[in-house]
């Protein structure tokens, strides 16, 4: 998704609930089918607008809840959320029947050793058909809570400083735009819990797709886009860019997207916190390894992100809520000299003219 | 067929003659030196090589503490053979001018500005008398040279050797000069300002026509070169080009700047060098050949390494001036 919408705010959060909220009223929805080219009924009109209006509710209750009850919350709206959204891009109300994922908690001393072991034709594998194009889940086969918590971008830091030596599923990426040749780039310190830069290269799915052979420097690693093809990554809450690593189940390389990832990781949390609160309350009440500050800070990256996630999907852009002036067009500062003029070394710049 | 198509064919004979494994040793040892290094600014093919090893001591002179290794008589003897074996090759393509405009051949030779004394050597075999006679056959179908063929039964324009020569000279150099994206004023001029039958239009397109020759026989020789270097031409495709930059198509032909990564398909272009873009983006016919103008190569810690060429693209004549020739 490379096309980007950016949209003042004072606050992010309230705002993206304004934009979501439009498809609670029945009209908003009917033309939205229309634009679509999809049908509509008015049973189908009342599910959607009843999802939105109950997601938006289970979020507003899970942000003024204690910690104790807000991951099932948040995981009630993240379903409801993705049920509502599904039925509108896709015209149709899914056939969920359950949730397509088991947790399992027993005999667990962190959160990251709970494992989400994907089964049957559930919402999980429903909503990957729709967020999460081609990635298809391996029943029976289990994800740990470390690996899906190291794969979204904005946990990336606490991740890593929670988990000492676990490897992370993302890896930032600093977009340089220049005058000529646009890149990308990896800083090499964020490759080193790998076992080499080419192994985290090689986990990346079609990189090569879409990008010319990463080069080497000391630095970084350097990656220039093919023409024209299609974007891979995926963006944190603050606009920079992430690779995903793929997870390796039975053969497969899957790389869910974030809204898969994080929805998985709510629904590992609310089980958690409903149904074994033998380990979630010691956890929440006197955890000693910090691990909590890392899940409120997933809950927090959800509460603000997922629905923007959503609303990306939506809208078909990634959508930006800043916060600056407007209405003032400043010309006034010069255009600024390439950074690389004084770091580059022009090794050759010769012409045919010279010759003559 | 074409011309190219005809060249093409001409590179895959090179590729197995018996000469070409030698030469392919010889240049790619001398390329890796000081002396490579010389005869590169030369862009004159073989005769690079047996320039700088004519010039070494006035180099050595200039250039102090340079101190260039001459060459060794065998390779000395492999390099000039070959390069009479190119300089044959032109001889035949441009035949039907000996005859029909004597005084021209000289200011078409692509080899012309270089002062350099060969030694005898037994023929080269690089082209054999077969191949040589192909391609010549092929090229003597080159529009320019019915362009002056024609000029020379229509009209009375008498010229001497000098002239054309000079004539040749400075209407190439105003075409380099106003690079790839731009018809240079002067030639506009005469071309919307004069008549199709007047004098002044109708030397220029003679002059025109002389120029293009030459500018084919230099790429066709390059072509040669790189055939005895390389199995393929220089590629950028959607595997190595980053950005494609201004593109022109104006009254001389077609010009475009593109930057590309190196690597194996390309690792470092030259100028003169012909290669090949295949890209769906560029809306142009895939496969056409180009021509390196100009070119510059960035590389840092920060960015990696880039290299932006300024391209003149080559028609099924191997003429850069296509177009010019067309309207002229």
């Amino acid at each position: 998704m490379s096309d980007e919408t950016y949209i003042n705010s004072e606050n992010a959060q309230k705002d993206q609930w304004k934009l979501l909220a439009q498809y609670a009223y029945p009209t908003n929805i009917t033309r939205y089918l229309k634009q679509h080219g999809l049908a509509d009924s008015e049973k189908l009109i009342e599910y959607i607008a009843g999802c939105f209006r109950q997601s938006e509710a289970y979020f507003g209750a899970a942000e003024n809840s204690p910690i104790d009850i807000s991951p099932l919350l948040q995981y009630y709206g993240a379903a409801t959320l993705l049920a509502g959204t599904s039925a509108m891009i896709s015209g149709a109300q899914l056939p969920i029947k359950e949730h397509g994922m088991t947790l399992n908690a027993s005999n667990i001393k962190r959160i990251a050793d709970a494992q989400i072991i994907p089964r049957g034709n559930g919402a999980l594998h429903q909503f990957a058909g729709i967020f999460s194009q081609g990635c298809s889940f391996v029943n029976g086969e289990p994800w740990t809570m470390e690996e899906i918590l190291g794969s979204i971008p904005d946990l990336k830091q606490d991740f890593e400083s929670c988990y000492q030596g676990a490897v992370p599923y993302t890896i930032p990426i600093e977009i340089v735009k220049r005058n000529r040749g646009s890149l990308e780039r990896i800083a090499t310190e964020e490759l080193k819990r790998f076992k080499s830069p080419d192994d985290a290269l090689a986990s990346i799915e079609n990189l090569l797709q879409s990008y010319l052979i990463p080069e080497h420097t000391n630095q970084y690693i350097i990656l220039y886009r093919k023409i024209k093809s299609p974007e891979i990554g995926t963006y944190s809450l603050f606009g920079q860019k992430h690779l995903q690593m793929a997870h390796s189940k039975k053969g497969q390389k899957l790389t869910p997207s974030q809204v898969i990832i994080m929805f998985m990781s709510m629904f590992s949390l609310g089980f958690l916190s409903r149904y074994h609160p033998e380990f979630w309350n010691p956890f929440v009440r006197s955890d000693e390894t910090g691990e909590l500050l890392l899940v409120e800070k997933f809950i927090a990256v959800c509460q603000r992100y997922f629905p923007n996630l959503v609303l990306n999907e939506i809208q078909k852009s990634r959508i930006q809520f800043v916060n600056k002036s407007k209405g003032i067009l400043d010309l006034s500062t010069p255009s600024s000299t390439e950074h690389s003029d004084k770091n580059s070394i022009r090794v050759r710049g010769i012409s045919k003219r010279d010759m003559s | 067929m074409s011309i190219r198509s005809d060249a093409y064919a001409m590179c895959k004979n090179v590729w197995n003659s018996p000469s070409r494994g030698r030469l392919q040793s010889v240049i790619k040892k001398l390329q890796a030196s000081e002396f490579g290094y010389l005869a590169r600014g030369q862009h004159a093919q073989i005769l690079s090589f047996l320039v700088i090893d004519q010039r070494k001591t006035e180099l050595e002179k200039k250039m102090q503490p340079l101190h260039i290794i001459p060459l060794e008589d065998e390779d000395r003897i492999l390099l000039s053979k070959t390069h009479k074996n190119i300089v044959e090759l032109n001889i035949r393509c441009i035949a039907p001018l000996t005859t029909e405009l004597p005084q021209c051949i000289k200011a078409i030779d692509p080899y012309r500005k270089f002062k350099c004394e060969l030694t005898e050597t037994p023929d080269g075999d690089i082209l054999s008398g077969e191949v040589l006679a192909e391609m010549a056959s092929s090229f003597h179908e080159h529009p320019a040279i019915k362009a002056v063929t024609q000029s020379v039964e229509s009209s009375t324009i008498k010229m001497t050797e000098d002239k054309y020569i000079e004539a040749v000279s400075i209407f190439n150099e105003t075409l380099i000069r106003a690079g790839v994206y731009n018809a240079p004023n002067d030639i506009v001029n005469i071309m919307f300002g004069q008549s199709k039958d007047s004098l002044q239009r109708t030397i220029a397109r003679r002059i025109t026509a002389l120029t293009c020759i030459q500018a084919s026989l230099s790429i066709l020789d390059q072509l040669v070169y790189q055939a005895i270097l390389s199995n393929k031409l220089p590629l950028l495709d959607e595997n190595n080009i980053i950005e494609i930059g201004q593109m022109s198509n104006n009254l001389v032909g077609n010009g475009l700047s593109l930057l590309y990564q190196p690597g194996k398909q390309l690792f470092m272009a030259d100028i003169c060098d012909i290669v090949l873009i295949k890209s769906d983006n560029l809306y142009l016919p895939l496969g056409q050949l180009w021509q390196v103008e100009a070119l510059h190569h960035e590389y840092s810690q920060e960015f990696g390494s880039n290299e932006e060429l300024t391209l003149r693209e080559v028609d099924e004549n191997l003429n850069p001036f296509g177009h010019l020739l067309e309207h002229i």
